[in-house]
């Protein structure tokens, strides 16, 4: 990563670190976050008065904790935690549950979820798909989560990511779009200037005052930013093939390089070089206007300079410098929508709706909401820095967020004034992730094994570290090497593929299939023989091209025998495949910039009424079902399940309305144990291990009964919506 | 159909009456018509009203991503700009496709091609949702998709499966728009796993005693009456509604539409192995039971690159799934009532770029009709000679969408007021071209 300069000196002045009970520097103090949100409450109140808005009911512990938990930790908060903020008498226990949970993984997995949904990442990406890339770019970000790396700088990283995916995860912000230039440009002022330009991308924007020209303008400074990486190699190889063949006759040139030899040594050489293939690697590439240009104010194809669409003019544009100009340009705080197009969208992460909507479809007449609000966030977000963890909490300590959300329709085109945050469903990812907790224990530390993709990121580092040192000859000769040995497989290799073309023709799906594996098994055949050739026999070529989602879960006792495919959605491939929960529920394909949706369906409601999830949430190992064994009256279980589900007391009405439909009769309390004072050790032992599993199975048979109650309770609407 | 009772056969008969009404009488028993709304009262179009509709549901191939029409529909052998791709000759006389299409040649009588659609809509997403609804995208507000129009409109011919269905859309289908939730068409992914969870918890959570599922309904309903009364919003009543239409749909007869593995082996292979193959055949499966409006997608037609490979890729099985699908509906007599559609965002530069691709072309590109009415073996609409421009017969997106309307009977001029109370007509001011009927 880049050194980031920047920070206006007169705020700087304002900086005050502090460290906070947790151990983790904050830029506010705990006092200083509550006199924050008390000046955002004092707006707040203004602008309430002015309009005489009616403000709602405050809300209850319960669903107030039960709010945070969501938000922050992107999940319900489990039996044991609503319990014990429940029974917490300290009057400032939503602020410390709010500084406890921004701490936790819980918040950094919740944050990977926005973060991708933002920056489209795909764990399969357009761009260096063979090598991982997506991975890698996916990496980086939870990287910069886990480090809490400023928003600012994030984005200065993203634009500015130069070299291969290893040495610089963020070049996948490149990779991303690889091909695409000029779309990468519109993405770019979509995602951190709030602002729609892709119209103006074939002509002047219809709605917009944004033209072409401007549009090629701005996309000058990035387009000579290449995804296609290794042309030094290439370079090198075809000098030394030139200085030998010196001697020889054009045509005796010609012959050679036509010759069965040369095609096999090159693509010998392809083969080596191709994991050195993709990254982000600065050009001279010129952008020019496109051919069909129509406007007067240029020529068509003519060669375009780079400008800002806004805000201070950049001066004195090199070609070496034009990138990283445009990178502090954009993440400045005098850039005129930077600051307010993020301070804008985690106002609306907070409270479900930006002041300014939509939150990136800004104009020279947009207004927000509340104006004075919408100045300050900006003057926040310049004060922590562009710390967006500090920055939301202050967010969460705002009064509004303590009423009970909206119980009016709230539409596109009216302001709306945030006396209580918005209605609205669980997202998919917060609706899966509590199903993961109610599933699996400590389900917010169950990561992927980082070891896996930093052993990757080093192999790839070592492979091209070889490469690149290798002397022209010596790479010759190597690929001579690899060429003549692997002549075999790559024969074996043409015939899998012809059989695999008379099979599909034949339509034999199941020789298609065998043929397939085999081709894959071939295929990595002959990279282990190109990079053991190269990096020696113990290389570990398999954790190189390894195409399966990067590493398991961690080889760690608390989840064994819990399926892996029992992970929180930041843990999963991004996004999930189709069909799959997440998906069903509206997580975004992330092909396009905030695609997700909370829009409800009939595959939706017949997941949660017939779905499989429920073999995990019921099944005996799951904390569910184990906090369920825990109560031993038939009525306390309904607490039990309204307090993991609901986050609340059951009223007396609805625990009678429960009990009705409990049928059979209750086994407990089960038989008392008899252990007789003569028996042998043995025969104690069998007995105790009997009676265990014997007293086990009466438990689980217990909560059965109640299984009909619980998804009841979680096919409700206020299972599913936060109120 | 097998002798089982359906509920679609029930309607298959309150249909026909209505469609006598319609035709004989010159009025008609549906909702829209009787509402006592003028048509068109606010737009002045007068646009004309099919009064004997033949097309009854619609099949609507989407090829996602721009389908090359130089390469399929409207291929220009010998210009520079045709590159490789040569022209075959058809069933038709004086209609050729391009040679990636040859099992389609021997359909060309069953089917209208349009060449002369134009846009400028030149970017997917875009472009993509102004084809789906006539509309310009806005931040604002989200059209409706032409199923969802249409269950808005004529209503919903089977009560138990869903009005439109969507197979394979993507996360971004507008849709039911700003329409109620109950015009949602289902959206499916794949098509051979079709619905899943539709059969209870039976065993983990339910008992075999059939009551154990109503009686836990029936408590979730009792649980939730405090909160779906306080929060009586659009979004919380969709889910309400939602719910309504799953239990519906799971004590459905006509479920097993979903069942691919109902079809003989032979006529399930004949449309292709392939995902977009299936959803073909699902269509018609579950057009035959009354669903009014089904979209299948097939992707991959982005062809930046490598365009003389790809495309006859994509081609290979949309030919072969939609010539099984105009023979399989003319064998069954299917044809004259169901609409099939192909549509794309938009075609492909006639320029080959230097990847051997093609890039976004909005200007000049094919779609084509079928079935449903629609006169086969005619070409509507003309490019020059390197199909860069369109020189006869310019067909816009809203023109499509009309006819797509016209055919099946709709009111292009009713006015529908979206919750902000802004009007908004099918297909907003297209104008259909009732020549191709």
């Amino acid at each position: 990563m880049k050194k980031f300069i920047s920070v206006p000196i007169f705020f700087s002045i304002l900086l005050i670190v502090s460290v906070s009970a947790f151990g983790t520097k904050n830029i506010l103090s705990f006092s200083e976050v509550q006199e924050e949100a008390a000046a955002i409450d004092a707006i707040l109140l203004n602008a309430h008065r002015d309009r005489s808005t009616e403000l709602p009911d405050t809300l209850d512990d319960s669903m107030l904790a039960r709010r945070i938990y969501l938000s922050i930790a992107g999940r319900i908060p489990s039996y044991d935690e609503i319990n014990s903020f429940l029974t917490n008498q300290n009057n400032q226990k939503k602020a410390y549950l709010i500084d406890e949970l921004l701490n936790s993984p819980g918040y950094k997995s919740q944050m990977f979820n926005w973060w991708a949904d933002l920056l489209r990442l795909q764990s399969k990406m357009r761009g260096g798909n063979q090598i991982g890339a997506g991975k890698f770019y996916s990496h980086w970000v939870k990287e910069q989560i886990e480090r809490n790396t400023a928003f600012d700088q994030v984005a200065f990283s993203l634009i500015t990511a130069e070299g291969y995916p290893w040495e610089d995860g963020a070049s996948g912000y490149y990779l991303r779009d690889a091909g695409m230039e000029l779309d990468n440009m519109s993405n770019t002022t979509q995602l951190f200037l709030g602002t729609q330009m892709v119209c103006a991308q074939c002509h002047n924007h219809p709605f917009d005052k944004w033209t072409q020209q401007e549009y090629y303008k701005m996309a000058a400074f990035t387009y000579g930013v290449s995804t296609k990486m290794g042309r030094d190699l290439q370079n090198k190889i075809r000098s030394h093939f030139a200085q030998a063949n010196q001697h020889l006759s054009p045509e005796k040139r010609k012959k050679k390089a036509q010759s069965k030899e040369a095609a096999g040594l090159r693509k010998a050489l392809q083969e080596m070089m191709r994991p050195l293939r993709y990254g982000a690697q600065r050009t001279a590439k010129k952008l020019t206007l496109p051919h069909d240009y129509q406007y007067d104010d240029a020529k068509p194809k003519g060669l375009v300079s780079p400008a800002p669409i806004f805000g201070k003019f950049i001066e004195e544009v090199t070609l070496d410098n034009k990138v990283e100009l445009y990178g502090k340009w954009l993440t400045s705080p005098d850039n005129p929508r930077f600051t307010l197009v993020i301070a804008n969208r985690m106002w609306k992460k907070v409270f479900g709706r930006g002041l300014v909507e939509p939150v990136d479809d800004w104009r020279d007449n947009t207004q927000a909401s509340i104006p004075e609000l919408l100045e300050h966030l900006e003057l926040l977000m310049v004060r922590v820095n562009f710390d967006l963890k500090e920055f939301q909490r202050v967010l969460f300590n705002v009064k509004a967020l303590e009423r009970e959300a909206t119980d009016y329709e709230i539409t596109n085109d009216e302001p709306y004034f945030f006396e209580s945050p918005v209605m609205a469903r669980m997202s998919a990812e917060q609706l899966w992730d509590s199903f993961i907790a109610l599933s699996v224990p400590y389900s917010d530390e169950r990561i992927r094994n980082p070891k896996i993709i930093e052993h990757k990121l080093q192999l790839f580092a070592q492979y091209q570290n070889k490469l690149e040192k290798l002397k022209p000859k010596v790479m010759l000769k190597l690929a001579d090497k690899a060429a003549q040995a692997s002549k075999q497989v790559l024969k074996e290799m043409g015939e899998i593929q012809e059989k695999l073309r008379e099979a599909k023709e034949a339509d034999d799906r199941n020789a298609v299939s065998r043929l397939a594996r085999e081709y894959g098994k071939a295929r990595s055949e002959q990279r282990t023989l190109f990079a053991e050739l190269i990096m020696g026999s113990d290389f570990d070529v398999r954790s190189l091209y390894n195409n399966g989602v990067s590493g398991k879960a961690n080889n760690d006792p608390r989840w064994k025998g819990y399926s892996s495919a029992l992970m929180r959605a930041s843990e999963i491939a991004t996004p999930a495949p189709p069909g799959h929960f997440l998906r069903e529920f509206g997580q975004s394909d992330r092909e396009i910039i905030e695609n997700s949706s909370s829009q409800a369906s009939v595959p939706q409601a017949l997941t949660l009424l017939n779905g499989k999830i429920y073999q995990a949430v019921f099944s005996p190992e799951s904390p569910l079902s184990k906090n369920l064994s825990k109560s031993d009256t038939s009525t306390e279980k309904v607490r039990t399940l309204f307090l993991s589900l609901l986050s609340r007391e059951p009223t007396q009405e609805e625990i009678v309305d429960c009990l009705e439909i409990v049928k059979g009769k209750s086994s407990i309390p089960p038989p008392a144990f008899k252990v007789s004072a003569q028996w042998s050790k043995a025969k104690k032992q069998k007995y105790l291990t009997k009676m265990a599993a014997h007293k086990q199975a009466m438990a689980n048979s217990e909560n059965r009964r109640f299984f009909g109650v619980a998804w009841a309770i979680i096919n409700t609407r206020q299972f599913s919506f936060i109120q | 159909m097998k002798e089982k009772f359906h509920i679609s056969d029930e309607l298959e008969r309150r249909r026909f009456l209505s469609l006598a009404a319609k035709g004989f009488l010159g009025v008609s028993i549906l909702p829209w018509a009787i509402s006592g709304q003028s048509h068109g009262a606010g737009l002045g179009l007068n646009r004309p009203l099919n009064q004997a509709p033949k097309a009854k549901n619609v099949i609507y191939l989407y090829m996602s991503g721009g389908m090359s029409h130089i390469d399929t529909f409207d291929p220009k052998p010998g210009a520079e700009t045709g590159g490789p791709t040569q022209s075959i000759g058809t069933n038709v006389s004086g209609i050729k496709l391009a040679e990636n299409l040859p099992l389609l040649s021997n359909h060309a009588d069953k089917i209208a091609v349009i060449r002369g659609m134009s846009s400028t809509k030149g970017a997917h997403q875009q472009g993509n949702y102004f084809m789906h609804t006539s509309y310009a995208q806005r931040a604002t507000i989200v059209h409706p998709s032409m199923g969802a129009w249409m269950t808005k409109l004529d209503g919903r011919f089977n009560p138990t499966l869903p009005g439109a269905v969507v197979i394979n859309g993507g996360s971004r289908h507008p849709l039911s728009g700003f329409l109620s939730s109950d015009h949602q068409p289902l959206d499916i992914g794949n098509p051979n796993e079709g619905l899943r969870n539709c059969s209870q918890l039976t065993g983990l959570v339910f008992s075999k005693y059939k009551k154990d599922f109503e009686k836990s309904l029936n408590l979730s309903r009792k649980l939730d009456r405090n909160f779906t009364q306080k929060y009586d919003l659009k979004k919380v009543r969709a889910y309400s509604s939602m719910y309504d239409d799953a239990v519906r749909l799971m004590k459905s007869q006509d479920l097993e539409a979903f069942d691919l593995s109902e079809e003989p082996e032979e006529l399930r292979n004949s449309y292709g192995e392939e995902d977009f193959g299936q959803g073909v055949l699902l269509a018609r499966r579950l057009v035959e039971r009354q669903v009014r409006f089904v979209e299948v997608q097939l992707g991959g037609w982005d062809t930046h690159q490598n365009n003389f490979t790809r495309v006859p890729e994509r081609c290979a099985i949309l030919d072969q799934a939609l010539s099984a699908l105009l023979k399989d509906l003319s064998d069954r007599g299917m044809l004259e009532e169901t609409l099939i559609v192909l549509a794309s965002e938009f075609g492909r530069t006639p320029q080959i770029n230097t990847n051997e691709g093609r890039d976004h072309y909005p200007k000049a590109f094919s779609c084509m009709l079928a079935g449903g009415g629609i006169k086969g073996g005619q070409v509507w609409g003309k490019t020059d000679k390197e199909g860069r421009e369109v020189i006869e017969q310019k067909v816009e997106i809203p023109d499509l969408n009309a006819t797509i309307a016209y055919t099946l009977g709709l009111p292009l001029d009713e006015i529908i007021y979206s919750p902000t109370r802004r009007p908004f007509t099918l297909s907003d001011k297209g104008q259909p071209i009732t020549q191709l009927i």
